[in-house]
């Protein structure tokens, strides 16, 4: 077993951790482990041939994409992505997407405007070839325009945070889960309202996204807190 | 006499985390400055653990954004970045504007009136969990929005100590008012804008 632990090796200290976070991930995507699955430090360390180090920041980076839960005392256990954390996900877009957008329609150049036409081209080209890894790049493509020309650093990191667990809802397994035809269809009120460059038609655009993902929330997914 | 077995995962782990949370706090607090040289080696000295836990402590406040490696490989604790800060208030912003949209309009009897007793006299008590802010995140009650915004509240928090003429206004006098009415009337867009108006001049020009 490689032991990278001396400073002297940090180059290769760094492909030890990338190869357990990688190997990690799809191993949780590709059905290795099933949700709800706890696996013991050492077993996963064996199995993936690094020492405990890049295993722990592996799991560190995975706990920050919600994929796993580290609890002290306890053996990590592996989240992936079920509903409830796909309406987690999308409830707090939504609340980013809500503050963001509507004040970044009036910024948007030209430039912008044709590059969001683009991408709905892509996206609409993408989902009539059933080719989901294409179609979900041109989506988060779409949005980095709009979030990007806002600035805010932070919440673009946020939502691209949020992107590695929904590419996993757009995979080709998971299509029953939604309708490209209505999903096509909110994309392109985005881009309208983008054209329109009034924030209240944003504002609206978003919102007819947002009340449906806030309302499952509340009836199917919020436990009483008080 | 049994010697502990410290290299049992259970128990590393627990120093780990002990650990992270003893440096958080330090950083947060100001105890450990902008831009001091934290390596796992002075912290193992100084906690008297080994080197493991000290490393994984610094992954983790590197992953969270509170210390960053220099190009020479080490370890300083992150500096003060106003326009980053912004960003964050702007974050939590946008967080508070839509728990509370959603929270007012959902609410129970008894949650509302736990959001009508809640803090507001202190800008930063605003953030803290018995704090108005802190309430309406506790009643809107999803974890990860909940883990977001004490995420952020970290960063917030650790800025307003170090630079303390940036600590926010109260919400008070007429807002609080105008705000407890929209609470009881669960109107959560009119309670919303009022959180809004509050976090917008703080968050700077966007």
């Amino acid at each position: 077993m490689p032991l990278p632990s001396d400073p002297g090796t940090a180059r290769s200290s760094d492909s030890f951790r990338r190869h357990a976070f990688e190997r990690l991930y799809e191993a949780i995507y590709d059905g290795t482990f099933t949700a709800g699955e706890a696996v013991s430090e050492e077993e996963l360390a064996r199995w993936l041939e690094v020492s405990r180090q890049p295993l722990r920041y592996a799991l560190l980076r995975l706990e920050q994409y919600g994929l796993v839960e580290l609890l002290p005392g306890r053996q990590p256990r592996i989240l992936g992505v079920d509903e409830r954390r796909l309406n987690q996900l999308f409830v707090l877009r939504g609340m980013f997407l809500n503050r963001t957008l509507p004040r970044v329609v009036p910024k948007l150049s030209d430039v912008d405007l044709a590059t969001l036409d683009r991408h709905m081209d892509e996206i609409r080209a993408g989902a009539a070839a059933g080719a989901w890894a294409w179609m979900t790049e041109a989506l988060f493509e779409l949005f980095a325009v709009l979030v990007d020309a806002d600035g805010n650093r932070v919440i673009s990191e946020r939502l691209r945070r949020t992107q590695y667990e929904l590419t996993d809802f757009l995979r080709p397994s998971d299509r029953a889960r939604f309708d490209p035809g209505v999903f096509i269809a909110q994309v392109q009120t985005l881009v309208d309202a983008a054209r329109s460059r009034e924030p209240t038609s944003m504002r609206a655009a978003i919102r007819a996204i947002t009340d449906d993902t806030f309302e499952r929330y509340r009836t199917q997914h919020r436990s009483t807190s008080v | 006499m049994p010697i502990p077995d410290v290299s049992a995962p259970a128990e590393r782990q627990l120093l780990a985390d002990g650990l992270y949370r003893s440096l958080l706090d330090a950083i947060v607090d100001g105890t450990l400055l902008p831009g001091e040289t934290v390596s796992d080696a002075s912290i193992a000295v100084w906690a008297g653990v080994s080197r493991t836990p000290a490393r994984e402590a610094l992954d983790r406040l590197a992953l969270a954004g509170f210390v960053v490696v220099t190009p020479r490989h080490s370890t300083r604790v992150a500096p003060l970045d106003e326009a980053a800060h912004l960003d964050v208030l702007d974050a939590l912003g946008a967080i508070a504007v839509g728990a509370t949209e959603f929270s007012v309009r959902v609410a129970t009897a008894a949650e509302r009136s736990r959001v009508l007793t809640s803090a507001s006299a202190d800008g930063v008590g605003l953030f803290a969990p018995d704090g108005l802010f802190g309430t309406v995140i506790a009643v809107h009650g999803d974890p990860y929005v909940r883990q977001t915004w004490d995420d952020f509240v970290l960063h917030a928090r650790r800025h307003w100590t170090l630079r303390p003429e940036s600590t926010p206004p109260p919400l008070h006098g007429a807002a609080r008012h105008a705000f407890d009415d929209a609470v009881q009337r669960g109107d959560g867009p009119a309670a919303a804008d009022i959180i809004d108006a509050w976090f917008t001049p703080l968050a700077g020009e966007r």
